[in-house]
C-alpha cells in the first residue's frame, strides 16, 4: 500500500511539476438534518499563504467543484456562509475530493464606522477629517496639524509622524514647496482642507514605489472642493503699541488641478520671525568649515516675540504646473530683509581638570542685519517608467552682526561680515525596463564665503608684534568650494530580491585664504606674521563602488548597503609651503530591517559602521580668530573617525481608536585620532590640535504616545525620553572625561471641552546632569508649561487667555519662576476678522535661566519686550 | 519708513472692503444654499428629494441583517473630468440586496444627503455632494433576479425599471492583497459591460459582493474602481443592523426592457428640460446670470448633462 501510494505520489509530481491545474470537488451538507447546504461559498487557498486560489458556491444538491492553479504542497479549503459556522480542512495537494458537514451559525462582523471616524485607515495611506478636529480658533492648516494624534509639529514648524520627520509635502498630490512646507502649514487656510492623509512608507518616485519602500511618511492636504480651482487670499493689517508695531501680510493662493501658486509677503516688527517659514525641513545645513561669529545674547526657550526686536520684511512667491500627464515644472523666489537687535547677560562656566571652574560674565548688546534672496526652478518627470530631476538653485546672503560686549574689563566691539553665495546643480535620470532599473546622478554646487571679522580692542595682542595704535584685530576668511557628486547605478530585481550596484565618482575642491593682522582706525600694521594666515588647497576625490542588496516580502523588508570608498587627498598649504597626500580606503557598511509584525505594529531598525576623514575644516596650521576671545589652528594629522550606531523603532497605530505610540531606541560610538584641545588664559580660549585616541558614546531611549478622545475631542500627546553621551575633553593639557544626562518629559492636551470652550495646555519638564572628570554638577531641573482657554460665543466672538511659567531650579530669587500672561480678543464678521491682541501683560522685562551643554554650563538673562497691545484686521477672500 | 507703512495699512485695508464688496452678490447666492449647487453657476432653493407625492407606499420586503455604506466619487463629464460624490447605501438581508445613491432615494427624511456634523447633531450635505447615483439595485437572492429602478438626476418625474437575470461577472483572482480598515482584502477584476472593474473583497464578510449588481465572489466588496478610475467606490462603514428593506411603490413607475431604459435614460441626460418641476413647472433656480430664468436655463441649449453611466454597452 505504501509502496503504491509513493508510485502515485511520485507519477503525480512527475506529471504536475509547477502550478498544475487541479480540480476539488466535493459535498456540503447540513450537520443536523443531512440535507444539502446551498448557496455556501468554498474557498481553496494556499495553506502557506492567505491567498484564494479558487472558489464555487455550492449548488442546489450541495455539490460543488472548483478548479485552481497551484504548486503548493497542501491547501486549506474552507467552507464560509452568512449563516454558518465557517470550518476548514488541510488537505494535501492531488485530493480531489472533501466534504463538509456544516453547522448554523450566524457570523459576527467586526463593524466599522470609517465616515463617522475622525481618522481612517486604508492600507498605507491615513486619513484624517479635519472637520472632527476643527474649532472656531483655528486659522491655518498648522493649528489643526498639532491637533492630530501621532502627527507632532515641532519647535522649528517641521512635521513628524510617528516621531519621524516626513518626506514629502503635497497639496492635492502636488509638490510645490518641496523642504519649505512651512509657508503650506502657515498659509493655507483651515477651513479649505477636507482632509490631511499620511502616505505611510512613502516612495516619492513612483518608478520605484513597487521595488524600495521607505519608511519615512509623506502628508497630503485634500482641499475641500469649493477651494480647488479658486483663488484664495489672507489680507491682514495692524498695528500696535509699545513700542509703536505693525504687522501686515498678503497671502494670495491658487490650487488648482495643473497649477498651484502661493505668494506672500509678510512685515513686522512685532518679534515674529516669518522668514522662518521659508526655510526648508528636507536639506541639512551645510556645515561652513571655521565660521567666523560675533557673540549674541543666548535665545531663550520661549516664544520669539516674546524678546526678539526684528524689522522684518519677507517675500515669497511658489509656483508648480502640471507638465503633461506625469511632469512638473516649480520655481519660486524668495527675498528676506531683516534687522534684529537683542541685549542680555550670560555666565558661561568651563569646568576644568583641576576641579575649578573657568567662569566667564559677558553682558552683550548685538544687532543683526540679514538680507537673503533665494532662486530654484526645477523640472521633474516622475512616471512608472522614469524619473527625470533637473534642479537649479541660486542662494545669496549677506550678514552684517555687531556686538559690544562687556565682561569685566571695559567694552569689546564686535564687527562681523559674512556674505555668503551658493550655485547648486542637481540633476538625476531614472529609468525602469522589465526588470532592470538605471539610475545616473550628478550634483554639482559652488560656493564662496568671504567673510571679515573686526574686534575692537584687540584681545590677542601678545600675537601681534605691532605698534599700540594698531589696536584693532581684524580676521578675513575667504572660503571657495566646489563640489560636484557623480553616480551610475545598475539595478536588477528578481522576485523578492534587487540587487545594485553603484559607480561614484566624487570631487571636492576648496581654498580656505585667511589673514590675521591688527589694524588702526585707518590701515592695517604692515603684513600680518605667517602663523596668522592661511592659503590652503585643499582636494579630495572619492571612488566608490556601493553594492547593495534589498529583500522585500509582504510583511518584511531588509537591505544591506557595502560602500568601498577609494577616497584621495591632498592638501597644499602656500603659506608654509608644505603638501600632503594621503589616500585611504573607507568602508561604511549599514544594514536595515522593516518588519510589519502586525497590521497595526511595525519594526524598524538600523545598523551601520561609518568611517569618515577631515576636512578642511579641520587642517589649517594658521591661526584664525573665530570669535573675540575664541582662537585656534588645527594642524594635525588627517582626522580620521570611525563611527558606530544603530537604531530601533516600534511603532503602534491603531485609527479606529485614534491610539498612536512609538517607542526608539539608539546607541552610538565614535572614535577619532586626533582630539581638539583648549587651553583658557583669563576670558581668552586657544584651540589646537593633538593626536591622540579618543572615543565618545552615547545612548538614548524616547517613547511616545498619542491618543484621541473622541467623546470629548481631545487629543493627548504623552512623551518623554532619557539619554546620556560619554565624551573625552582636552582642557588645559589635560585628558577629562566627561558624561552627560538628559531626561525629559511632555505632555500636551488639545481639547474641545465643550461646543464653545476649547483648551490646550503643553508641559514639558527637563532634568540634565553633568559629570565631569568625577566631579558630579548639580542637577538643573527646568519645568516649562503653558495652557490657553478660549470661549467661542455665538461663533462670531472668540475671547482668549493664556498663561504661561517657567521653572528653574539653578535659578535662585525672584526669577526661579516666571510667569506671562497673554489675552486676545477677536470678532468674525463675513469675511472679516477684528483681533485683538495683548501681549506679555504683566509686563515681565527680563528672563533668566541656566543649561547645560556637554562641557559647559551657562546662565543667561534676556531683555524681554514690554507689554504691548496690537489691533488687527484679518481678510480672507473666502 | 514709518510712514510707509501706514500707507500701506490704509492700502490694504481699503483693498480689503473693495474686494468684499464686490464678491457680496455672488457670495450671497452660494451662501444661501451651498449644498445644492446644482450645476456650475447655477443654484436651487431646494434640495431635489424624493418626490413624496408620486410615493403612494412602501413595504417591506425583507429586512437587513448587513448595513454597508461607500463613499463614492465619479466622474460625471469625462471631458472635463470633474468628479462629484455620493453616498451609496447597501443593505444586505437574507433573501434581497439593496444598492441605492443616498441622497436621492433617502425621500422620507428631511434632509437629502448626509454628513455628520457633531456639533449640531444633524445631518447636512457636505459641500461637494450630489446625486449622482440616480438608480436603485434590488438583488434576490432566491431567484437570482436584478430589479434596475432609475430615477434622473437633479430633475426626475418618474421611476423608469428593467428586471434582469442576475447577469454573470467573470471575476479574475490576483494574488494581491491589501487591508482595508482591518480587513484583509484580495484583488479581483472583470470586465462587464464595457467597463473593467477592479473590486478589492474581504472573504471574512462571507456575503455575494454586496455592491451595485456585482456577484460571484466569496466575500463582501470593500473597494471598487473601473480600469478609467471614473467610479471609485471606498468603503465608509460596516453595521451589523437591521433594517427594513424598502420597495416604494409608486404610480409613477414605468417598466420595460433594458434597450428602452437605457434610451430613455440618455435622452434625459441630454434634455433634462423634459423632466423639470416646480410650482410653475420649472425648477425653481437662481442663477449668475440675471438675464436668463429658470425656464431659459434648462434648455437642452443651455444645459446638457453629462452622460456617463456605469455600463457603457
Amino acid at each position: 500500500m505504501k509502496y503504491r501510494l509513493f508510485i502515485s505520489a511520485l507519477l503525480i509530481i512527475c506529471a504536475f511539476p509547477a502550478a498544475s491545474q487541479s480540480t476539488v470537488s466535493g459535498l456540503v451538507k447540513y450537520a443536523e438534518d443531512g440535507s444539502a447546504a446551498s448557496g455556501v461559498n468554498v474557498i481553496v487557498k494556499e495553506a502557506e499563504r492567505n491567498v484564494i486560489l479558487g472558489y464555487a458556491v455550492s449548488g442546489e444538491d450541495g455539490n460543488y467543484t472548483i478548479t485552481y492553479n497551484s504548486d503548493a504542497d497542501s491547501l486549506d479549503v474552507s467552507v464560509t456562509g452568512f449563516n454558518i459556522k465557517k470550518l476548514s480542512k488541510t488537505i494535501a495537494s492531488g485530493t480531489s475530493k472533501a466534504d463538509f458537514l456544516v453547522e448554523y451559525s450566524r457570523q459576527n462582523i467586526r463593524e466599522v464606522k470609517v465616515s463617522a471616524n475622525a481618522i481612517k485607515a486604508q492600507g498605507d495611506t491615513l486619513t484624517y477629517y479635519v472637520e472632527s478636529f476643527k474649532d472656531g480658533t483655528d486659522r491655518s492648516i498648522g493649528d489643526i496639524l498639532k491637533k492630530l494624534p501621532g502627527i507632532q509639529v515641532t519647535q522649528g514648524g517641521g512635521i513628524k509622524y510617528q516621531g519621524k520627520e516626513i518626506n514629502k509635502f503635497y497639496i492635492e498630490g502636488m509638490d510645490m514647496l518641496g523642504g519649505r512646507y512651512g509657508i503650506a502649514v502657515n498659509n493655507v487656510q483651515a477651513s479649505d482642507i477636507a482632509a490631511v492623509e499620511i502616505y505611510e512608507n512613502h516612495q516619492p518616485i513612483k518608478m520605484l514605489q513597487e521595488w524600495a519602500r521607505t519608511d519615512m511618511a509623506a502628508i497630503n492636504l485634500r482641499l475641500k472642493s469649493s477651494a480647488k480651482g479658486a483663488w484664495n487670499a489672507i489680507l491682514q493689517a495692524g498695528g500696535g503699541y509699545k513700542p509703536w508695531m505693525w504687522d501686515a501680510e498678503v497671502v494670495p493662493m491658487f490650487f488648482g488641478q495643473r497649477f498651484q501658486t502661493i505668494t506672500t509677503y509678510k512685515t513686522n516688527n512685532t518679534g515674529e520671525d516669518v522668514s522662518r517659514e521659508l526655510n526648508s525641513h528636507f536639506d541639512s545645513v551645510n556645515e561652513t568649515s571655521a565660521s567666523l561669529y560675533v557673540t549674541h545674547p543666548t535665545a531663550p526657550p520661549i516664544n520669539e516675540n516674546r524678546y526678539l526686536d526684528n524689522n522684518i520684511h519677507s517675500i515669497s512667491v511658489n509656483t508648480i504646473n502640471k507638465v503633461g500627464k506625469d511632469g512638473d515644472i516649480t520655481a519660486d523666489v524668495s527675498y528676506v530683509h531683516d534687522s534684529q537687535e537683542s541685549a542680555g547677560t550670560t555666565v558661561s562656566s568651563y569646568y576644568l581638570p583641576d576641579g575649578s571652574a573657568l567662569v566667564i560674565r559677558e553682558s552683550i548688546e548685538s544687532g543683526l542685519k540679514k538680507d537673503k534672496l533665494g532662486l530654484n526652478v526645477q523640472y521633474r518627470l516622475n512616471s512608472q517608467k522614469s524619473y527625470i530631476l533637473e534642479q537649479l538653485s541660486f542662494n545669496g546672503k549677506k550678514n552684517v552682526e555687531t556686538a559690544d560686549v562687556s565682561s569685566g574689563n571695559g567694552i569689546i566691539s564686535q564687527y562681523l561680515r559674512i556674505p555668503d553665495m551658493q550655485i547648486s546643480n542637481k540633476f538625476n535620470l531614472r529609468k525602469r525596463y522589465e526588470k532592470w532599473g538605471m539610475d545616473i546622478k550628478s550634483d554639482m554646487k559652488y560656493s564662496t564665503s568671504p567673510s571679515a571679522l573686526e574686534v575692537y580692542p584687540n584681545p590677542y595682542p601678545e600675537l601681534f608684534a605691532a605698534a599700540p595704535e594698531f589696536n584693532t584685530s581684524y580676521q578675513s576668511l575667504d572660503k571657495k568650494s566646489f563640489k560636484i557628486d557623480n553616480t551610475f547605478s545598475a539595478s536588477y530585481h528578481v522576485r523578492r530580491w534587487i540587487v545594485s550596484l553603484s559607480a561614484k565618482l566624487n570631487a571636492d575642491i576648496e581654498n580656505l585664504n585667511s589673514s590675521l593682522s591688527a589694524m588702526s582706525f585707518e590701515n592695517f600694521a604692515s603684513d600680518p606674521a605667517d602663523s596668522m594666515k592661511n592659503n590652503i588647497l585643499f582636494q579630495r576625490y572619492d571612488a566608490i563602488l556601493e553594492p547593495r542588496i534589498n529583500y522585500t516580502a509582504d510583511k518584511f523588508s531588509a537591505g544591506l548597503l557595502f560602500p568601498l570608498d577609494l577616497a584621495s587627498l591632498n592638501k597644499k598649504d602656500e603659506i608654509r609651503s608644505h603638501g600632503a597626500s594621503e589616500t585611504d580606503l573607507l568602508v561604511s557598511p549599514s544594514l536595515f530591517l522593516i518588519w510589519t509584525i502586525a497590521y497595526n505594529l511595525k519594526l524598524t531598525s538600523y545598523a551601520s559602521w561609518t568611517e569618515q576623514l577631515g576636512g578642511l575644516s579641520d587642517s589649517y596650521g594658521g591661526y584664525i580668530m573665530s570669535g573675540y576671545r575664541d582662537i585656534g589652528k588645527k594642524d594635525g594629522p588627517t582626522t580620521r573617525k570611525s563611527r558606530q550606531s544603530c537604531s530601533a523603532d516600534l511603532n503602534y497605530r491603531n485609527a479606529l481608536r485614534g491610539l498612536f505610540a512609538s517607542l526608539s531606541a539608539n546607541w552610538w560610538r565614535t572614535e577619532g585620532n586626533v582630539i581638539y584641545g583648549t587651553d583658557y588664559s583669563g576670558i581668552l580660549s586657544t584651540t589646537t590640535a593633538t593626536q591622540m585616541s579618543n572615543v565618545s558614546s552615547g545612548v538614548g531611549v524616547n517613547a511616545r504616545i498619542s491618543q484621541l478622545i473622541n467623546p470629548i475631542s481631545t487629543t493627548v500627546n504623552l512623551s518623554g525620553g532619557w539619554s546620556r553621551c560619554w565624551s573625552d575633553y582636552l582642557r588645559q593639557g589635560s585628558l577629562m572625561d566627561g558624561t552627560y544626562d538628559a531626561l525629559t518629559a511632555n505632555l500636551t492636551v488639545d481639547s474641545k471641552i465643550a461646543k464653545s470652550v476649547v483648551f490646550s495646555y503643553d508641559g514639558r519638564y527637563s532634568r540634565t546632569l553633568n559629570r565631569i572628570a568625577k566631579t558630579a554638577l548639580p542637577p538643573i531641573d527646568i519645568l516649562r508649561q503653558s495652557a490657553g482657554l478660549n470661549f467661542i460665543i455665538g461663533e462670531k466672538v472668540i475671547c482668549g487667555i493664556n498663561a504661561e511659567h517657567y521653572f528653574n531650579a539653578m535659578i535662585q530669587g525672584k526669577d526661579r519662576n516666571i510667569f506671562f500672561l497673554d489675552a486676545s480678543l477677536s470678532f468674525k464678521h463675513k469675511r472679516f476678522e477684528y483681533i485683538l491682541e495683548g501681549n506679555n501683560l504683566i509686563n515681565r522685562t527680563i528672563f533668566s535661566s541656566a543649561t547645560y551643554n556637554e562641557n559647559a554650563g551657562y546662565t543667561y538673562s534676556r531683555a524681554l519686550r514690554p507689554a504691548s497691545i496690537i489691533f488687527k484686521v484679518r481678510f480672507s477672500l473666502r | 519708513m514709518k510712514s510707509f507703512h501706514y500707507i500701506l495699512f490704509y492700502l490694504l485695508l481699503a483693498l480689503s472692503q473693495t474686494l468684499s464688496a464686490q464678491i457680496n452678490t455672488y457670495q450671497s447666492l452660494v451662501q444661501r444654499h451651498p449644498q445644492y449647487s446644482i450645476y456650475p453657476g447655477v443654484y436651487i432653493f431646494e434640495p431635489i428629494w424624493f418626490d413624496h407625492s408620486r410615493m403612494t407606499s412602501e413595504s417591506e420586503i425583507d429586512k437587513s441583517r448587513l448595513r454597508i455604506t461607500y463613499e463614492v466619487s465619479v466622474v460625471e463629464n469625462t471631458k472635463s473630468g470633474r468628479k462629484y460624490k455620493d453616498r451609496m447605501i447597501v443593505l444586505i438581508g437574507d433573501n434581497w440586496y439593496k444598492s441605492y445613491g443616498e441622497g436621492l432615494w433617502k425621500g422620507n427624511k428631511l434632509v437629502a444627503l448626509s454628513d455628520y456634523d457633531p456639533d449640531n447633531k444633524l445631518y447636512m450635505r457636505e459641500k461637494g455632494y450630489e446625486e449622482i447615483l440616480p438608480h436603485a439595485v434590488y438583488r434576490n437572492q432566491k431567484t437570482k433576479t436584478v430589479i434596475n429602478r432609475g430615477i434622473f438626476p437633479k430633475l426626475k418625474k418618474i421611476i423608469f425599471r428593467y428586471d434582469e437575470i442576475q447577469p454573470e461577472f467573470k471575476w479574475e483572482l490576483s494574488d494581491e492583497t491589501k487591508y482595508i480598515e482591518d480587513y484583509l482584502c484580495q484583488k479581483a477584476t472583470a470586465e462587464f459591460k464595457g467597463r473593467k472593474w477592479i473590486v478589492w473583497f474581504t472573504p471574512e464578510i462571507p456575503v455575494d459582493c454586496g455592491l451595485w449588481k456585482f456577484s460571484g465572489l466569496p466575500g463582501l466588496i470593500l473597494e471598487a474602481n473601473d480600469s478609467e478610475d471614473e467610479y471609485n467606490f471606498i468603503l465608509g462603514s460596516i453595521e451589523q443592523k437591521e433594517e427594513p428593506i424598502l420597495w416604494y411603490n409608486t404610480d409613477k413607475e414605468k417598466k420595460m426592457n433594458r434597450e428602452e431604459f437605457r434610451k430613455q435614460e440618455k435622452k434625459m441626460y441630454d434634455d433634462p428640460i423634459l423632466n423639470s418641476q416646480g410650482p410653475d413647472g420649472y425648477l425653481s433656480i437662481i442663477s449668475d446670470n440675471h438675464n436668463l430664468t429658470g425656464r431659459e436655463v434648462f434648455t437642452s441649449g443651455h444645459f446638457v448633462y453629462p452622460y456617463n453611466p456605469m455600463e457603457l454597452e
